[in-house]
Order: structure tokens, then C-alpha cells, then sequence
């Protein structure tokens, strides 16, 4: 009986390329894919139209908080339509549903694949995505009542995810009990083929080196930019100019004021040293 | 190959729905039935419908020395009964079951068994959808009942519809040049939007709002129905239309969602001849017009259904597949990538009517 692996990350963590590896690795070949046609199989868990499909109603005819107590039996639908395993993007923190009951129904969790990234790094990328002020950014990281895609007078292509603050949604995800595989963003970049052998081994699935390298091959960065540059590519917001940027780990150093570090690590210095991107007695900050 | 409803009006005088439910709902409700049309079929509902075309003012029907009478004054002094089947399908408050006893299909939200669906959307009511010609609703306490209209004319229209062999296209509808053209696409993709524009800055006339009802003829030709003679907008497009939300009544307690009045259509269909797909252009799909492969058309049309899950388990999976098949056939079918932003949209309109003007000639 199929069941769902949880691609967890809070934003700009790595998720969109951990997605595009796998959808790489399992088309099996040989050309890249095609970034803005990623299989449904590897899909993402806000999607408006999934839910309107399996569902039977709008979701646009509901608030977002009891749009958001139907997820559980969404993805509990989802899975009595699949042959195989699903691996969903989720953005959301692990919280319970309005109504009470966890997000993730337990019987249908086959695993979960968290990724995290150094929260310095992600301010000013998340603020690139948004095409907002690196202090708006740095806002919606220390803010425990985050969403995205939550107006009230509109409609987005998503439903609404409640993000809680950065170490909110890490300690959502580690502390739920869940059996969460941890993936850091700056071990993609450094070692990609012990990080992603490692993040397909948790994902129960068996590829050999050579496939796995060959996947990483056909989607590292330079080839995913060449791609966006020619077709464009669908989850850019129209804020910004490129989705897939440099990425390096350690960009914050040349970006962030001493203040901003200094705000970051007294919001979330104890979730990062958790996650060893912080030493207190030293005052060191990796990368 | 839609189904004629029989419906006893025996059946109807001595079992009338929610007459039992004193308690709960006052008896005016009761007797006093609105009468409105929409794709092709009348209807009539103990509950009053605003986003639906009325036709005739609203009637108590009574029972007395064995006739029927239909008064638009309430007469208390008299028996109370549901009104005789003149209308294709009846809308009343009633009990419904929280689950159907050997559902042979279901879903979060419904439960299908034959003719019988049954909807549950928590936090605001069931309804069960009955044979094509009856539903019934039980509201949650204390639901607003613009609340309760969304799921009822949305989802159990849909299923009732389907029950009469008729599927609907998730689709809006306009007039252009005396043509109906459809627009069709997910929650989202902005037919309502898109409509809306056409009629109020193109004098456009809207057959339809999400819920578009199409019958082929003998000759192959497809008819689009009018339907609904609001639209729900949100606010922000109807910002954007140059409408102010605060004059127009809430589609939702919660929602910056409004009920916007279009012009009554006129009650004869109209002949379907173009289908244009909505997408959101983005940096992979610049705004465009592109016409759809012949060999993709009948699949992507089968996709464009209202609520395509219900199908297989009314059974009308093979009929669906020959309705798209002459539709395929009779319309002309495009991608139409546009841009959402406001600002851009008079450049994607541009491109539809450089395109209907091309097509014309």
C-alpha cells in the first residue's frame, strides 16, 4: 500500500532542487528534465488544483482554516490513487490542523526528508524570491505567525501554509515524533553525492552511484540556470530576475549588517546550534 | 443522452421534504418556493438563490379538496405541501444522514451510492443529491446562508446535473458576436476574471460562471446555457474591474468574496464554437495563443469536467468520453496563456481579440 515521503523544508532551503534530482533520478534519462513539468508523483502538498481535484470542492469556497482541516484526508486520498510511493514538497510547519488533528495522518507517513539551510543565508535569498528588503525578510523569519499565501482577497495557486518562525518549523518537523531524515542545504553544495546517496537511501529508493551522479550531472546549477534562461521557469515569482541564483553557502557574510546577524542569532541561535551552524562558546558561524 | 426525471407528485404531496423539521425551520421557509432557471432546467428551492435567474415571483403551494394550489400569498389556514413537479429539480432543508449505508465511491467531502450523493463539507452542511431532481440540505447551526448557496450551486448542482446524464464544464461562458466562447481552467486560472472583464469593458455578455451546462444536438452543434446571473469575484479583481466591492453582497461571511450582478442572459442557448484553456503565463510560457494538437483535444477536454471524480462512480465515464469526442469535433480548442497581473491585462485581452478577430475572417 503506497504512502508519502514529506520533502519538509522551510523556503529557500533547497527543496525545488532536492525535487528536480529526483525527478531526474527516476525518469532515468539521459537528457535533463524538464523543470516546469516535474510528474505529479513528485508533487507539492499546497497545491490549489490537487485539492480542488480530489477533494470534490473548492477550496476557494472555504476559509483557509477549514481548507486547511481537509488536508489530512486530502493526502489520505492522494494515496488511495497512487501505485507507488509519493514525495510531496511541504513547506508547512508540523502543526496540528485547526480542528485538531496532525497535519500528516499517521498511517499514511512512510517518511520524512527534512532539509535545513543556515537562516542567515536564507534571509537574503527568501528576500530576492519575494523581491522584498532584506528587513522584511528578516521579519518573516523571527515572526511565529508567518504564512504564506494567506490573503483574504485573493486567490493564489496555493493554499495557505502556516510557516511559524524559522526555529519554529525546525523544531515542528525534529520533534513531531516522525522519523525525519535531516539534510543540510551547505552538504548538498560541498558533498552532493554523499548528501543526495544519503537522502535517496531514506527515500527507500535503490540507485546505484553512477545513476545518482549522473542525475546530479544533468541538474546542477549551471544546467538548471542555462534552462531558465531559455524556457523560463514556473515556481519564479514575477519578483525577481532569476530563480536559480548562486546559491552559495556563506553569501550572508558579504550581505547582512553585524546588527542583522546579531537579531538572527538571538531569534534562532539555539535552533542553529542544534543543527551545528552555531557554536555559543565560540562564537563560530558555519559556513 | 440526459435522463428525464419522473417524480411522483403523490410522493411529493405526502412526503414533502422538511415539513417535519418544525423545529428548526420556520414554516414560511416551508411552503414559499423561488423558481429559477438555469442550463435549460427549471428549478425550485425553499431557498432563495439570488445568483440564479428567477422566473415567475415565488409561490406557497397548498393541498386542499384533493388540488393543488401555487399562491404568492401565504395561506396558513391551509396544508402546506412541496410543489407539484413542475420543476426539473427541488431544493429543501431536510434531514440528512451523515454517511450513505454502501457507498460505492467517496472522497473527503462526498459519498456516492447510486443515485444518491451525499456531500458533507464540515463546518457548514450536507446535502444529498437525489435521482437529478432532488436535493436536500442540513446546515451546521448558525451557517450563513450565502455560505451554504457556494456548495449547493457548486459541488450538488454539479452531481445533480450529472445525475440527469448532463456533465458540466468547469468553464465561464461568454458572448462574443453573437458566439459563445469558453473559457476553462482550475481555481485560479481566472475564467471568472477574465469574464468579468469581457463584460464589463467589452459589453460581453456572461452566459455562465464556473458551472457551464452544454448539450449537443442531433447535428453535432454543442449549446452552452445560461446559468448563474452573478459571478463571485474576489476583491481584488473587482478592484481591478474598476468595481467597488463595498456595494456588491459577500459571496462568503469570511472571503473577500462578492456576488457581482452581469446582465440577464437571455434564456435560449447559444451555439459553443471556441474553447480557450486558461494558464497563467509565467517565465516558461510567455502570454499567448496556441492551438491544441487534434490528438490531445479529447483528452484535455475530458480533464476540463467539473469535478471529473464523480464521473466513473455515476457511471458516466463511456458517455463523457463520446461527449468529448463531438466536442473535440465541433469546437476549435487553445491554450491561452495570460498574464494575472492586473496591470497586464488589457496585453493578454489584446491577444484574445487580435486572435477571435484572425479567426473570424
Amino acid at each position: 500500500m503506497p504512502a508519502i515521503y514529506w520533502l519538509a523544508s522551510y523556503p529557500k532551503s533547497g527543496n525545488t532542487w532536492l525535487r528536480i534530482f529526483l525527478a531526474q533520478l527516476i525518469s532515468g534519462r539521459e537528457e535533463p528534465v524538464a523543470i516546469n513539468n516535474l510528474p505529479l508523483r513528485i508533487g507539492t502538498a499546497g497545491d490549489r488544483k490537487v485539492f480542488d481535484r480530489y477533494t470534490g470542492i473548492s477550496a476557494a469556497d472555504l476559509t483557509h482554516a477549514q481548507a486547511e482541516n481537509l488536508r489530512p484526508a486530502l493526502y489520505r486520498e492522494l494515496v488511495r490513487h497512487a501505485e507507488e510511493d509519493l514525495y510531496l514538497k511541504i513547506h508547512d510547519a508540523w502543526l496540528p490542523t485547526p480542528d485538531g488533528q496532525p497535519h500528516t495522518p499517521q498511517e499514511i507517513n512512510r517518511g520524512v526528508l527534512y532539509l535545513v539551510r543556515n537562516p542567515l543565508d536564507i534571509v537574503p535569498s527568501f528576500a530576492a524570491h519575494r523581491g522584498i528588503a532584506l528587513a522584511e525578510s528578516m521579519t518573516a523569519l523571527c515572526s511565529p505567525s508567518f504564512t504564506l499565501y494567506g490573503s483574504h482577497h485573493r486567490l493564489h495557486l496555493q493554499l495557505r501554509q502556516r510557516l511559524c518562525d524559522w526555529s519554529g518549523h525546525v523544531s515542528s518537523w525534529l520533534d513531531s515524533g516522525l522519523r525525519c531524515e535531516l539534510l543540510r542545504y551547505e552538504e548538498m553544495v560541498a558533498q552532493p553525492l554523499a548528501s543526495f546517496s544519503r537522502a535517496v537511501a531514506s527515500l527507500g529508493l535503490a540507485y546505484s552511484s553512477e545513476q545518482i551522479t549522473r542525475a546530479l550531472e544533468l541538474c546542477r546549477l549551471e544546467e538548471l540556470q542555462r534552462q531558465e534562461q531559455r524556457a523560463g521557469f514556473g515556481e519564479k515569482s514575477t519578483k525577481h530576475e532569476r530563480f536559480f541564483r548562486k546559491g552559495q553557502p556563506g553569501e550572508w557574510r558579504e550581505v547582512l549588517t553585524p546588527a542583522q546577524v546579531e537579531q538572527i542569532l538571538h531569534h534562532h541561535g539555539p535552533t542553529m546550534e542544534r543543527l551545528g551552524y552555531y557554536n555559543p562558546a565560540t562564537g563560530v558561524i558555519w559556513p | 443522452m440526459e435522463r428525464a426525471c419522473y417524480q411522483s407528485p403523490i410522493r411529493a404531496m405526502i412526503a414533502p421534504h422538511g415539513i417535519h423539521n418544525r423545529t428548526t425551520t420556520p414554516r414560511r421557509a416551508l411552503t414559499l418556493h423561488h423558481h429559477y432557471h438555469v442550463g435549460g432546467l427549471t428549478l425550485a428551492s425553499t431557498l432563495e438563490l439570488p445568483n440564479l435567474r428567477a422566473i415567475a415571483p415565488p409561490h406557497h403551494h397548498y393541498h386542499v379538496g384533493g388540488l393543488t394550489l401555487a399562491s404568492t400569498l401565504e395561506l396558513p389556514n391551509l396544508r402546506a405541501i412541496a410543489p407539484p413537479p413542475a420543476a426539473d429539480i427541488t431544493i429543501a432543508p431536510g434531514e440528512v444522514p451523515e454517511r450513505l449505508a454502501n457507498p460505492t465511491a467517496s472522497g473527503p467531502t462526498y459519498q456516492i451510492e447510486g443515485q444518491r450523493f451525499l456531500l458533507n463539507v464540515p463546518q457548514v452542511g450536507r446535502y444529498l443529491v437525489e435521482e437529478g431532481c432532488r436535493i436536500t440540505y442540513q446546515v451546521a447551526p448558525a451557517t450563513p446562508t450565502a455560505n451554504l448557496a457556494l456548495f449547493l450551486l457548486g459541488s450538488a448542482l454539479g452531481a445533480c446535473l450529472m445525475q440527469r446524464g448532463l456533465v458540466p464544464l468547469h468553464a465561464s461562458v461568454v458572448n462574443l458576436h453573437g458566439q459563445a466562447v469558453a473559457f476553462t481552467g482550475p481555481s485560479g486560472a481566472g475564467k471568472s476574471t477574465l469574464a468579468a472583464w469581457l463584460h464589463h469593458h467589452h459589453a460581453a455578455p456572461v452566459l455562465c460562471d464556473d458551472v457551464a451546462i452544454l448539450r449537443i444536438d442531433q447535428q453535432g452543434t454543442p449549446w452552452a446555457y445560461p446559468g448563474a446571473i452573478r459571478m463571485k469575484l474576489w476583491a481584488d479583481a473587482l478592484h481591478a474591474l474598476g468595481l467597488d466591492p463595498a456595494t456588491l453582497p459577500k459571496a462568503h461571511s469570511e472571503l473577500e468574496k462578492y456576488h457581482a450582478p452581469i446582465s440577464e442572459p437571455p434564456l435560449e442557448p447559444l451555439p459553443l464554437r471556441r474553447i480557450y484553456l486558461l494558464h497563467r503565463s509565467d517565465s516558461a510560457h510567455p502570454p499567448g495563443i496556441h492551438p491544441v494538437a487534434a490528438q490531445q483535444a479529447v483528452a484535455l477536454l475530458r480533464e476540463q469536467s467539473y469535478r471529473p471524480l464523480f464521473l466513473s462512480a455515476m457511471g458516466l465515464t463511456k458517455a463523457h468520453y463520446l461527449h468529448c469526442v463531438a466536442l473535440a469535433r465541433a469546437v476549435t480548442l487553445h491554450r491561452f496563456h495570460r498574464p494575472i497581473d492586473h496591470q497586464q491585462w488589457p496585453q493578454g485581452l489584446a491577444l484574445l481579440h487580435a486572435h477571435l478577430e484572425q479567426e473570424r475572417r
